[in-house]
C-alpha cells in the first residue's frame, strides 16, 4: 500500500533531497570502480546508499526507482562479479534515476525504467 | 511510551518519527548503530525500532550490544526491514529481535499495532 497523497505531497521534497544525495554517492562510487578495481569501501558505500534509496522509494510509492536501487544492491553483494560492462550498465541506469527524480519533481510521476530494469536483471543473472 | 528509532535514512527517520509522535509516543532518533547504542543505553526506552543496514555499527552490532548488557537485553527490538532481507531478519531474530515490519510498505497501522503488542505487559 503506497503512502497516502497528503503525506506523499508533504514528504516529497525530503524524498527528492535525500534520493539525490544517495544517487550522487552511488554515481561517485561507480565512477571510482570504473577507474580502478572495486574495493570493499566502495561496495559498502553503494550497498548502504542503494538499500536506503530502495526502502524510501518503495515506501513513498516510486516503485521502479526502488526496484532498480534494490537490483544494484544485489549486484554489488559480490564485488568479484563487478565487471566493466556491469558497472557501465549501472552507471547509465543511475543517470536515468536522476532523470526520473526530475520527472517526479515536475509531474509526480517516475520515468519508465522497465528497459533499465530488464538490462540490469539480465546482466546480473548472466554474471552468476 | 518512549521509543528509540535507529535509522540512517533521513527520509524514513523523519517520516516515522513524526508519525509516531502523532500517536503521542516520545521518539528519540539515532542515525547509525553507534549512536543507537549510546541513546538506548542512556534512555532505556520501552522499545527500539532498528534498521539493519547502516554505516558505522549496523543493526546486528546493536543487537549484540543489547544482548550483552543485562540492563538492556529486555528492551524489545522491532526490526525495520526491506524486501529481500528475509535472511537478515532471521539472523536478527536469532540475535534477540522480537519481530519486524517491512518499511518498504506504508503500513503504519501494522507498525503501531506491533509496537503496542510488544510494549504492553
Amino acid at each position: 500500500m503506497p503512502m497516502n497523497p497528503a503525506d506523499r505531497a508533504k514528504y516529497k521534497p525530503l524524498y527528492l533531497e535525500t534520493s539525490r544525495q544517495y544517487i550522487e554517492k552511488i554515481t561517485n562510487a561507480l565512477s571510482m570502480m570504473l577507474e580502478d578495481q572495486p574495493n570493499d569501501e566502495q561496495v559498502k558505500e553503494i550497498f548502504i546508499a542503494t538499500h536506503s534509496l530502495a526502502g524510501q522509494s518503495m515506501m513513498i510509492g516510486y516503485n521502479q526507482i526502488g526496484e532498480y536501487a534494490a537490483l544494484i544492491q544485489k549486484a554489488v553483494e559480490d564485488k568479484h562479479t563487478l565487471d566493466k560492462e556491469l558497472l557501465e550498465i549501472m552507471e547509465r541506469g543511475v543517470e536515468k534515476l536522476t532523470t526520473s527524480l526530475e520527472d517526479i519533481e515536475m509531474d509526480d510521476k517516475e520515468s519508465d525504467l522497465s528497459e533499465e530494469l530488464a538490462l540490469l536483471q539480465n546482466k546480473i543473472g548472466g554474471n552468476k | 511510551m518512549h521509543i528509540v528509532l535507529v535509522e540512517d535514512d533521513k527520509f524514513l527517520r523523519e517520516f516515522y518519527a513524526q508519525k509516531l509522535k502523532e500517536q503521542n509516543i516520545e521518539v528519540d532518533v539515532a542515525v547509525d548503530g553507534e549512536e543507537g547504542i549510546t541513546k538506548i543505553t542512556q534512555i532505556k526506552p520501552d522499545l527500539v525500532l532498528l534498521d539493519l543496514i547502516m554505516p558505522k555499527k549496523d543493526g546486528f552490532d546493536v543487537l549484540q550490544a543489547l544482548s550483552q548488557d543485562p540492563t538492556l537485553k529486555q528492551i524489545p527490538v522491532l526490526i525495520f526491514s526491506t524486501l529481500g532481507q528475509e535472511n537478515d531478519v532471521q539472523k536478527a531474530i536469532q540475535l534477540g529481535a522480537k519481530g519486524y515490519v517491512n518499511k518498504s510498505f506504508y503500513e503504519f497501522d501494522k507498525l503501531y499495532n506491533k509496537i503496542l503488542q510488544l510494549t504492553q505487559h
